[in-house]
């Protein structure tokens, strides 16, 4: 049993999933630990201090195809990241792409973050994380700050941050009920992407190509309630959350003010199966809100999206679609800066990603895992062609010892429509250490 | 609800009230042909104004950018005077709120080039190239100025495998970026006022797999610099402040300039004709203490121009031209003089009485973009949110052909 345990919390990516600590009395964490309310680190045991400290560096390697981007040189159609995928050079865990670089030409806002090393290979710092966690005594109360370090260098310069990714306070009111209250900086509720944010916890290294809508952190309130079905070996839950912007990645929206004064409301409905040998989790999930990129309350941010998993002897299935339908609305502002206007936006995708964990017993060597995700997403700028990608992502990881991982991916993007061919192909490694 | 409905939702009312949250940056807004003919079907006004907190008292008024011809609509002539001349254009494209406009490619296939290097356009059969634009008037980024890239097919292609920007993309051979072209992209009912021998040429182009009309208005209208930001020239508008410091529109012909405020650029010459620009940033201009504008009786709608200032027109007119009823003085309609005397002498009227050393003794109009600038002061002159694309089609009376 907990051979399995070990198995499927490293391949669906939940291993320190928290629900354990938000409801330490509650089913197995076998069980439970592949729904949560978001990620945490676990809870300390008996006798632990109430303050811990965590966290994990991420060491990568990349090299990425052409000048690391995905832009056309023949592409002068303005602004260029409306035309092509600019997220598909993924290189890390957090969705930076080797590099943005576009030469001066219009851009409006539609970029991810970039490690800047373009179609150079070169070892990357890509995550610092640091993670403090606080069980107030006596009271069921958590208190988690995770803040990031990302040292980045662009053509600019040093372009390090420093990222309050994390930052909220979560009740559990009642000893007998799976309902926890949230209030903070948390993670999204859409979905199930969202719970393999952290490189510590990601199967594999880079996000899917509709991580972008759904993985973001964002600020307000958020609550998460289960309710077990014994007599089904089921159990439904309900994670919703009213916050300043709906789940996009930070690169897109920002989380830390509102731009409208209305909220966003995003929530996801889940059912889990978890007979003996077969576990099987369906969810699905809605947001709805003004977009937070720009003033106007009428410019609406909508997306829908579902999720599978699956885990069968050893097995196991991921899969999430997602629509985002976004209305065109006001002047833009990204965390980058002032942008020209907001389009209207419209898109959809998904992925399937298959692992299959190999536990070892061999010395430091406690698990393989090779892995193959394929995604396809299409998307189109009003006044644009739509464009379709894909991908193919094959990988392995290796754990070692309880606090080393090693990772490697391949990750072959395809421009398959309205988007101009580009070599964008990306090699990247990735070691973790957890502390 | 689309794009398309949102601008036109908005455009009126939205404008007008601002965003919701303070402190908001101001919504930009592109108009397009298509937009301006949902407004003609929708608007029962017709001084109905749009954009109207763009700087342009009243805004700008859809009856001057388009009208419906028995039931067709159909872009409608505006005066203006360049450098003295009185020419026409219409407008295709108005925004406001946005600090720029940016050109955007359009393709078009070539066999080769002449020895003078002109492109020899494809012609396979009986099927001739068409346009591939790059960018639908559905973006906000949309904008009829495009500059050409010639490219050649790659072997065993037919004309029918490029439609899009990346079947060119992908597919062409030896791109060549050249010069700019106006080409508005206009719904397929949309009509250009008929010109004898000029005015835009209509045709279908590919835009992202699907056909799209088009007024096509010509060549070397217009420049940019290397971020594709299309250089702007000023269109002064005129305007009155009432006694409360209100600033009023004059609907009388508007003044083109040859390049940036205060450039003294002269326009580009093609052959012996000056070849204005076509895209404009809108700048209000105070009419001076002491002018008057040439608008005699039987200029009825010139005078209801002049509503908000009366006075203007209302000086001492040669008997020649109180005799006169029909077009004689239409030259000199709604010009501009800062010597209203003049228009009691009939001579005067018409500088080119005079000979080039005796100009002065001629009404001295305001009638060209140096003249403004000369003898407006700078406060009096105000920049405008609103650019517009105006291209011309008459110039000093000769039609323009594309």
């Amino acid at each position: 049993m907990i051979a399995r345990f070990a198995i499927v919390a490293a391949l669906v990516g939940f291993a320190r999933a928290a629900w354990a600590q938000a409801a330490p009395d509650a089913e197995p964490a076998a069980e439970n630990e592949n729904d949560s309310d978001g990620y945490t680190p676990p809870a300390g045991g008996p006798g632990a201090p109430p303050l811990s400290i965590d966290g994990y560096i991420d060491v990568g390697f990349a090299r990425a195809q052409g000048d690391g981007t995905s832009f056309s040189p023949n592409d002068t159609r303005l602004p260029v990241d409306y035309g092509v995928d600019t997220f598909a050079p993924a290189v890390n865990s957090r969705g930076d792409v080797a590099s943005t670089e576009h030469g001066d030409r219009l851009v409006n806002g539609f970029l991810p973050r970039s490690v800047g090393i373009g179609g150079r290979p070169s070892f990357l710092l890509n995550v610092v994380a640091l993670d403090l966690k606080y069980a107030a005594p006596g009271a069921p109360l958590t208190i988690f700050t995770r803040l990031l370090g990302l040292p980045r260098f662009s053509d600019q310069g040093d372009a390090s941050r420093f990222l309050v990714e994390q930052a909220f306070g979560r009740l559990i009111p009642f000893d007998s009920l799976e309902l926890a209250i949230a209030v903070g900086k948390f993670d999204s509720v859409f979905g199930i992407e969202y719970l393999d944010n952290e490189s510590n916890i990601r199967t594999g290294i880079t996000p899917s190509l509709i991580a972008r809508y759904t993985t973001g952190q964002s600020l307000g309130a958020k609550v998460f309630y289960r309710l077990q079905i014994p007599a089904a070996w089921s159990a439904v839950s309900i994670n919703a959350a009213a916050t300043n912007q709906g789940t996009f990645v930070e690169s897109l929206q920002t989380a830390d003010a509102s731009l409208t004064g209305e909220p966003v409301l995003s929530a996801r409905l889940g059912y889990e199966l978890n007979l003996p040998h077969v576990q099987m989790k369906i969810g699905a999930s809605g947001s709805y809100g003004p977009r937070n990129d720009q003033s106007d309350r009428g410019a609406k941010l909508q997306l829908h999206g579902l999720d599978f998993r699956l885990a069968v002897a050893g097995v196991y299935l991921n899969a999430e679609a997602v629509q985002v339908d976004e209305d065109a609305g006001a002047a833009k502002t990204t965390p980058s800066g002032p942008q020209l206007v907001a389009s209207g936006f419209h898109a959809r995708g998904f992925y399937a990603q298959l692992a299959w964990a190999i536990a070892v017993d061999a010395g430091p060597l406690h698990k393989i895992t090779p892995y193959a995700r394929y995604e396809q997403r299409q998307a189109q700028f009003e006044g644009f062609d739509r464009i379709t990608v894909d991908r193919i992502t094959a990988g392995v990881r290796v754990e070692l010892w309880d606090s080393l991982i090693v990772k490697g991916e391949w990750l072959v993007n395809r421009e398959l429509a309205g988007a101009p061919n580009v070599a964008n192909n990306v090699q990247t490694a990735s070691v973790v250490y957890s502390w | 609800m689309t794009l398309r409905s949102k601008i036109v939702a908005s455009t009126v009312l939205a404008v007008a009230v601002g965003c919701n949250a303070p402190d908001a940056r101001p919504r930009p807004v592109l108009l397009t042909s298509a937009d301006f003919e949902a407004l003609l079907a929708k608007q029962t006004d017709p001084e109905q104004a749009i954009l109207p907190d763009s700087g342009l008292p009243d805004g700008l008024k859809l009856r001057r950018i388009i009208e419906s011809d028995n039931g067709a609509p159909t872009l409608a002539l505006h005066d203006t005077f360049t450098d003295g001349y009185r020419s026409q254009y219409v407008t295709t494209e108005a925004w406001a709120g946005f600090p720029a406009v940016w050109i955007q490619p359009v393709y078009q296939p070539v066999t080769g080039y002449t020895a003078t290097g002109s492109p020899m356009l494809e012609v396979e059969g009986t099927e001739s190239w068409h346009y591939i634009f790059g960018v639908g008037p559905k973006s906000a980024f949309y904008s009829p100025y495009w500059q050409i890239v010639y490219f050649r097919r790659a072997p065993g292609t037919t004309l029918d495998d490029y439609k899009t920007p990346r079947d060119v993309i992908d597919r062409g051979l030896d791109f060549n970026p050249s010069g700019g072209r106006v080409i508005a992209l206009v719904p397929d009912d949309l009509k250009s006022p008929a010109i004898m021998d000029g005015g835009p040429e209509a045709g279908k182009g590919w835009l992202n797999g699907a056909r799209a009309s088009y007024l096509d208005f010509g060549s070397n209208t217009f420049t940019w610099d290397e971020y594709g930001v299309v250089e702007e020239a000023p269109l002064f508008v005129w305007v009155v402040r009432d006694d409360d410091g209100v600033t009023h529109a004059l609907d009388i012909p508007s003044v083109a300039g040859a390049g940036p405020l205060y450039s003294g650029r002269q326009p580009v010459l093609q052959g012996t004709t000056p070849k204005y620009g076509s895209y404009w940033r809108i700048y209000t201009v105070v009419v001076p203490s002491g002018a008057a504008v040439f608008a005699p009786p039987h200029y009825t709608d010139l005078r209801n121009g002049l509503a908000a200032r009366p006075s203007l027109y209302d000086v001492t007119y040669a008997p020649e031209v109180l005799a006169a009823t029909g077009h004689e003085y239409d030259n000199f309609a709604g010009r501009v003089t800062t010597t209203p005397d003049c228009f009691a002498t009939d001579m005067k009227i018409d500088p080119s009485n005079f000979g080039t050393d005796d100009q002065a003794d001629a009404c001295q109009y305001l009638d060209s973009q140096t003249k403004i600038e000369a003898a407006v002061p700078e406060i009096a002159i105000e920049r405008t949110d609103i650019l517009v694309t105006c291209p011309f089609v008459v110039y000093d009376g000769v039609p323009v052909k594309p």
